[in-house]
């Protein structure tokens, strides 16, 4: 029964989808409890699998769809820590949505795909292959897509263009890059350190322009630069999607994506070996930098933090890039805190456009006045992003900073410097704004935030909190990141 | 004996037959027929992958002067596709029409069970001429589908077909007349034969050319689009995912039976391929009605095929082209799902032009789900048959180091995401687009089968592995 | 006695910080704001001193621990805070913005004595950082022009200084491989790290030419958050650089002039630059800034000669503590003067401001006297070179102070008074007052020093000096135009952005890229149709006929249409 725990995770999204997709719109009651439930179940199985797996369990199924090809799931430490955070971001988002989207159009379309997405992001987790990692990849591409273009506007539609255009060309890329790995290798599993074997040594070039594709490929999720346009156009998504292209789901998968291609398809000795790591690294650093210097000129609110969301993924990238134990935990546990840190972000900034209609941070002034909750979440994220201890942030940075001196690039360090000032300087003038502006004189409430808007930042604020202050504490993102490298590292 | 084999030939002409004779019970008759075909088709795929391929002689005359018919993997499969979409749009055609809409004419049930039963047979001919004569009938019972609505445009519509289906037909026979007087025998097994002689060569290229033009082959495509995008949609289905695939059966067929020495014919196979997709894709992209995208897109879909057929390489050494036909497996449902959508999208708003697709007192409705599934499907993006059937040919291009087959197939993904999305992005309007009061469609016979077969191509991606199965049992 | 647990050190306000988050909560609480600090100062005279604690699961591993060092700065830290919170209660009675204020004053306060406690390198950054950001809310207290200037300028330096300190503690790290912040003093820390370190606290600490958001700062923030920042965290930079640099270990004769050279450029602008200003908390902001430049050559002194360390060490610490207490109570004592009008009541308070400031320009028989008596004796171990102009240069502080002392009691002494500023505001001044004066007493060994009548003469210099110059503006009838605030970055202004006559919209974008449209297709024609079928099938049978008939390779690109045959 315990073997087909991973199906069961998948298919308390995946299965919920069409149900959730068939209700007519105005069944509200039933489908917030059935996504509810559907995220509450998911969670708790989650929570076994995490424990099975820190027991040691390990969980693999398959299904052979064509000769020499299958759809492997299987659940290791690294899916957990993927795993654990859309699952638990899920629930938070799900809750949110509900609240946002009340009275609002299509609200099965939403909370269908909504359900599809996380689907494929479980997927993704769990995925046990490549083969199976790229359909899931995919699949998430489409199901966002609807989500992006959800407000039915011109800019919207303009938006999920954009995002289509940039994510199937990844994909196909991804495809191309996965055949040919498959035509050259037979089969690519995920195994720790790799699995391609003396390929690397006998085609090298082929290796080495795979690696580009994949990483083309999973880099426009990741938001690499140059691939990043997408991101800061699907702002215009409502906050709900907003908080999963940047949070639970879609970069993310870019990142995990560029994890397990490093680390389970390629392995940190062939990394070396063929001098992949350092070019990774370099885009990496640039996309941080890019990110945070476009970041400091946009007013609109969302679109800031969009870019905030470009340079923070790349510290994940950077963290594995920079093949180094110290790295690679500040890498991987910067998945989980600039998830909940930019989740927390983004869910606050749809608050404060849902209950005082501001989108702009010149809009921005004296809001910790008119809604302390949601600013004081927002103010929590926002200095983890920076770094500030004793925010998860630092703890990323930290292990980035040792990890690039222990990969002997003493130059990451100013990269971290250089990027926290950045952060500052695009944050800290929103910080400034609301709590120490006045409000404007006409400044009227748009909306009530209701319970369900208010409480999910709150939390996720406190998860930013408590990351960071018990990182050391053993079922922390950064213990579980550690038992992660040491696999990977041994 | 009777088997499923001599079942699933005789069963549809006498259900057509008796379908003709009694109008009043021929939906009724017809659906039963369908749904017993389908029954024999799986049966008959259970049979073969079970004990292997077998051969059946009707009236237990052995060939060369009996017919033959030879029940390996790729027949089964294609008889399976054949009844899967046949029973949806039956399905289809069963649902009451939508209120204020001509009911569907009578004759659609005997030439939908005469199309049924030839391209049954056409799919467990082992010769040549019989190819021929199932061809014929189903050419003729294909044009009565087309003209079925009895319009203008859908009779100019049916004698385009009609023109296009002799000419090819003609060169076809030409074809068979030649290898006979070559080889004095015209089964299939006689086409190595036929390879090594130039009049054999010449009369296989005829006979390529005539599936060429009944395959809507670019650059023979010409008639199609027209055709397709004005019959009835359960006729647009049927002619788009079925009839023109008997053609590249048969092409596959050859291509199978004909070894090494048949390379030339392959490669020419690809090349038209590559123009269809492109050029396919190029004319979808300029579409402005509904029906006509969907038309082009099978040209291009049909290039892609060929393409595979072409590149997949001589049999014996690779099995490419069991991607090949897991392709035409996956257009056939995802196309179908596409005609059948697109009529129900027709009939909701009144016409089929895709710059009104975004009325605003419309909800979508479960008919542009539909087509969105299909899409994806067609498109080739996982985890549809499609995107197995790609990836398997890409994995073997690489392999081959076929770089540029390579870059083609991945451009023909590209122009499909991008004509595809002009019609999917308007089937997720909403917000500003939608009025308050905007009404949903009401569920129809149509879009249940439209639905279910978009969901198929979908679901068929996850369970390749029986096709690719079937295709494994060949006769030896 | 109960054993006071080292954690309730930076809980204690951290908790209260967390309850006054309550709305309902906060008028019940506020009034506990001055008492926060009060556990530090149990822990501070606690004796023997609280046992270290070890909280493995906080962070990466936390450890408090008092050290014989943190000791004093815990003690005078944690009096200036409550004394501080005293006075903001009362100066903030009503103003807007208090609770802020307030919740930034104890993030602020947490942090800067958390800091002194803290001995794993997480938990120090954490505090330094929580002081550092927290007080920006200090200097924004009021939201005045001149506030968002100081607040903007001080928040880029601390931002900066804290990267630097991260910067450096994490090289310092990995080279130690060690987490405590006393390994990075170790020798196998490089250089590059301490310099990086030493450059982030310098920033708090105001060295030259890191001063600049200074005496903005402290002229902005009201009165107790000047006297919090001058007197507790400036010495919080100087606590930070006597833990990380390699006093009395190690010769880095380098670093030591570097750091002298910084020193005596302090010494020379603070009273250079206070004396033109025209605001009593800006001139006492410029003569911390002296004050701090003494100390810090002090540690420069250390770092030239280890061997002299053990002298100066305790100097310094004395000179901190004597300036913390004495700068504190000058700050508290501005909105006392502010609450009087020109009078008896006024001239009294000033009176008691003179002799504070007279300490502080080390008068003899105050605290001033025996901190810089100590560091005198002590800089004689100083390497032979130095010896040269030490002695100037310690003269030159002292003559600089009591310029600037008399500089800002004048400008007390005429300054408007503020009805709106309550009387009690003095009570706390009055409690620093006397502490400062009963200094002698409470410091070890200070009864016990002679008075030296050489102290006597950079004050009397300095009443001459500003006599003569007064005597000088009068006859000549000259007034002072104080310069724009911010020294270097004052001379900076951002250039007027025109306005935009007119906005418009961007033009919609119609562009749909991948869509073609054009007019009706061409009219059907059969007869091409009937050429093109034809057409193909020859050309198909050409190529048949003419293939060769062996296998011949299909992949191979492109179209062996033209190619074979």
């Amino acid at each position: 029964m315990t073997e087909l725990l991973p199906l069961a995770i998948l298919m308390t999204s995946l299965g919920v989808a069409p149900a959730i997709l068939a209700m007519p719109d105005d069944w509200s009651r039933l489908r917030t409890a059935v996504n509810l439930a559907a995220a509450a179940l998911k969670l708790g199985l989650v929570a076994w699998l995490s424990l099975s797996v820190a027991q040691g369990a390990e969980f693999g199924l398959g299904l052979e769809i064509a000769p020499g090809l299958a759809l492997e799931l299987k659940a290791d430490a690294l899916s957990v820590l993927f795993l654990a955070l859309s699952s638990v971001l899920w629930l938070l988002t799900t809750l949110y949505a509900v609240g946002y989207l009340e009275g609002g159009t299509d609200r099965s379309r939403f909370f269908g795909f909504f359900s599809l997405c996380v689907a494929a992001t479980v997927g993704i987790a769990m995925a046990g292959n490549l083969f199976t990692f790229v359909v899931f990849f995919e699949l998430l591409t489409l199901a966002t897509w609807p989500l992006v273009v959800h407000r039915g506007s011109a800019e919207a539609h303009r938006a999920g263009r954009i995002y289509l255009v940039y994510t199937l060309g990844g994909g196909l890329a991804l495809t191309l890059g996965a055949a040919w790995l498959y035509a050259l290798a037979g089969a690519v599993p995920f195994a720790p350190r790799g699995v391609l074997g003396d390929l690397p040594q006998t085609h090298p070039v082929a290796v080495t322009a795979i690696f580009v594709l994949l990483i083309a490929g999973v880099g426009v999720k990741a938001a690499l630069v140059p691939l990043h346009g997408w991101l800061p156009v699907s702002m215009v998504a409502p906050a709900p999607v907003s908080a999963l292209l940047h949070a639970v789901a879609v970069v993310k998968s870019g990142a995990y994506g560029i994890m397990r291609i490093v680390y389970d398809v390629y392995g940190v000795e062939t990394m070396q070996g063929l001098g992949l790591a350092a070019p990774l690294a370099a885009l990496a650093g640039a996309t941080i930098l890019w990110g945070s210097f476009r970041a400091l000129r946009q007013d609109d609110l969302k679109k800031r933090l969009a870019y905030s969301t470009v340079s923070q993924v790349s510290y994940i990238t950077l963290g594995v890039a920079l093949i180094s134990p110290l790295a690679a935990v500040g890498g991987l546990a910067h998945l989980i805190h600039q998830g909940i840190m930019k989740i927390t972000l983004f869910l606050a900034a749809g608050n404060f456009a849902e209950g005082r209609g501001v989108k702009t941070v010149s809009g921005m002034d004296g809001m910790g006045r008119l809604m302390p909750g949601a600013t004081l979440a927002f103010t929590v994220g926002a200095l983890g992003m920076i770094g500030v201890p004793p925010l998860a942030g630092f703890i990323s940075k930290w292990y980035l900073g040792a990890g690039g001196l222990d990969a002997g690039q003493p130059a990451v360090i100013a990269l971290l410097a250089g990027s926290g000032l950045m952060n500052a300087a695009y944050f800290l003038p929103i910080l400034y704004r609301a709590w120490f502006r006045d409000p404007p004189a006409d400044a009227v409430p748009k909306r009530r935030i209701g319970w369900m808007l208010a409480v999910p930042p709150a939390v996720t604020a406190g998860f930013v909190l408590a990351a960071g202050l018990l990182a050391n504490a053993p079922f922390s993102p950064l213990g579980w990141t550690r038992f992660i490298v040491s696999l990977e590292y041994l | 004996m009777v088997t499923e084999t001599s079942l699933l030939v005789t069963l549809p002409f006498l259900a057509a037959l008796a379908a003709a004779a009694a109008p009043r019970a021929a939906a009724t008759l017809g659906m039963a027929a369908t749904l017993a075909n389908a029954g024999f088709a799986a049966l008959l795929a259970r049979a073969l992958l079970a004990d292997g391929a077998r051969e059946t002689s009707l009236g237990g005359w052995e060939a060369p002067l009996g017919i033959t018919l030879r029940a390996d993997g790729l027949a089964a499969l294609m008889i399976g596709m054949t009844a899967l979409v046949g029973s949806a749009v039956a399905l289809q055609a069963m649902g009451r029409p939508a209120p204020g809409r001509p009911a569907p004419a009578g004759g659609f049930w005997p030439l939908w069970l005469a199309t049924l039963g030839a391209m049954n047979a056409l799919f467990l001919s082992d010769d040549l001429f019989n190819l021929y004569v199932t061809f014929e009938i189903l050419g003729l019972s294909a044009v009565g589908l087309t003209a079925l609505t009895g319009s203008r445009r859908a009779l100019r519509a049916a004698f385009d077909y009609l023109s296009a289906g002799l000419a090819g037909s003609l060169l076809l026979l030409l074809g068979v007349a030649l290898a006979y007087a070559e080889a004095g025998r015209v089964d299939l097994a006689a086409v190595p034969a036929l390879v090594e002689t130039m009049r054999g060569r010449i009369a296989l290229a005829l006979v390529l050319a005539g599936l060429a033009v009944k395959a809507a082959l670019f650059p023979l495509h010409f008639w199609m689009p027209a055709a397709h995008a004005n019959a009835a949609p359960p006729a647009s289905a049927l002619l788009s995912a079925l009839v023109v695939k008997t053609a590249l059966y048969v092409a596959l067929r050859l291509s199978l039976e004909g070894g090494a020495g048949i390379a030339p014919a392959r490669a020419a196979l690809a090349v038209a391929g590559s123009g269809a997709m492109l050029w396919g894709a190029w004319n979808a992209l300029r579409a402005e009605r509904l029906k006509l995208l969907v038309a082009h897109s099978t040209v291009a879909q049909i290039g892609l095929i060929a393409l595979a057929l072409g590149v997949a390489g001589n049999p014996a050494d690779s099995t490419l082209w069991q991607a090949a036909a897991l392709l035409m497996l996956s257009h056939a449902l995802a196309k179908a799902a596409m005609f059948l959508a697109a009529g129900r999208i027709a009939e909701e708003l009144g016409h089929d032009r895709i710059s009104g697709l975004n009325r605003t007192e419309l909800r979508p409705g479960a008919a542009e789900f539909a087509f969105a599934i299909a899409a994806v499907s067609l498109i080739g993006l996982p985890p549809t048959a499609g995107f197995v059937g790609k990836w398997v040919l890409i994995e073997g291009l690489i392999a081959r180091e076929a770089w540029i087959w390579v870059a083609l197939v991945m451009t023909g993904t590209v122009l499909s995401a991008a004509y595809l999305s002009r019609v999917v992005s308007r089937c997720l309007r909403g917000g500003p687009h939608v009025a308050p009061g905007a009404r949903r469609p009401a569920w129809h016979m149509g879009d249940v089968a439209a639905l279910g077969l978009a969901v198929g191509a979908l679901a068929l991606g996850l369970a390749s592995a029986l096709p690719f199965a079937l295709l494994e049992t060949t006769l030896t | 006695m109960i054993a006071l647990p080292l954690w309730i050190v930076p809980a204690a306000p951290l908790v209260l910080l967390a309850l006054l988050l309550v709305p309902q909560a906060r008028p019940a609480l506020r009034a506990l704001v001055p008492l926060a600090p009060l556990p530090a100062l149990a822990a501070a005279l606690a004796s023997p001193a609280p046992a270290p604690v070890t909280l493995d699961w906080l962070m990466l591993g936390t450890e408090l621990a008092l050290t014989d060092t943190a000791r004093p700065f815990l003690g005078f830290t944690a009096a200036l805070w409550a004394l501080a919170g005293w006075q903001a209660l009362r100066l903030l009675r009503d103003a807007p913005g208090r609770d802020r204020f307030l919740a930034c004053f104890l993030l602020a306060m947490t942090g800067n004595l958390g800091l002194l406690v803290a001995q794993d390198i997480a938990a120090f950054y954490s505090f330094f950082a929580a002081m550092s950001l927290a007080s920006w809310g200090l200097v924004l207290q009021g939201g005045g022009a001149a506030q968002v200037f100081a607040g903007r300028v001080y928040i880029g330096f601390a931002v900066t200084g804290e990267l630097a300190l991260f910067a450096g503690l994490s090289l310092g790290a990995f080279a130690t491989g060690e987490t405590r912040l006393a390994a990075m003093a170790g020798p196998e820390v490089p250089a590059l790290a301490t310099a990086l370190m030493a450059a982030g606290l310098l920033v708090k600490l105001g060295a030259v030419p890191l001063h600049l958001w200074l005496p903005l700062a402290h002229a902005a923030a009201p009165a107790p958050a000047s006297a919090v920042l001058s007197g507790a965290m400036l010495k919080a930079g100087l606590f930070g650089l006597m833990t990380v640099l390699p006093l009395g270990s190690a010769a880095l004769p380098g670093a030591a002039a570097g750091l002298a050279a910084m020193a005596l450029a302090g010494l020379v602008l603070a009273p250079a630059l206070g004396l033109v200003q025209a605001e009593a908390k800006a001139v006492l902001a410029y003569s911390s800034i002296g004050q701090m430049s003494l100390m810090a050559l002090g540690l420069a002194a250390g770092l030239a000669a280890p061997a002299a360390w053990p002298l100066l060490g305790p100097a310094v610490l004395l000179l901190a503590v004597h300036h913390a207490f004495a700068k504190a109570a000058l700050f508290l004592g501005v909105p006392a003067v502010w609450s009087t009008a020109p009078g008896a009541l006024r001239a009294a308070l000033l009176a008691a401001l003179a002799l504070l400031a007279l300490a502080l320009a080390g008068l003899p028989a105050t605290s001033g006297a025996i901190a810089k008596t100590a560091l005198k004796e002590a800089l004689e171990a100083a390497p032979a070179g130095w010896q040269v102009w030490l002695g100037t240069a310690l003269f030159a502080a002292s003559l600089g102070t009591a310029l600037l002392m008399l500089r800002a009691l004048w400008l007390l002494a005429d300054a408007p008074q503020k009805p709106d500023t309550a009387g009690d505001v003095a009570l706390p001044w009055l409690g620093a007052t006397g502490l400062v004066l009963a200094a002698p007493w409470l410091l070890p060994g200070g009864a016990a020093a002679a008075p030296d009548p050489a102290d006597l003469v950079p004050p009397g210099l300095a009443a001459a000096l500003a006599l003569a110059a007064l005597a000088l503006v009068r006859s000549f009838g000259l007034r002072l135009a104080p310069p724009k605030a911010g020294e270097l970055l004052g001379l900076f202004e951002a250039a007027p952005r025109p306005a935009p006559v007119l906005a418009l919209p961007p033009p919609p974008r119609r562009g749909r890229t991948l869509v073609v449209r054009r007019g009706r297709g061409a009219v059907a024609r059969p007869e091409r149709g009937a050429l093109a079928i034809l057409g193909v099938a020859a050309a198909l049978a050409l190529v048949m006929a003419l293939a060769p008939a062996g296998p011949a390779p299909v992949s191979a690109p492109p179209a062996p249409v033209t190619g074979e045959g």
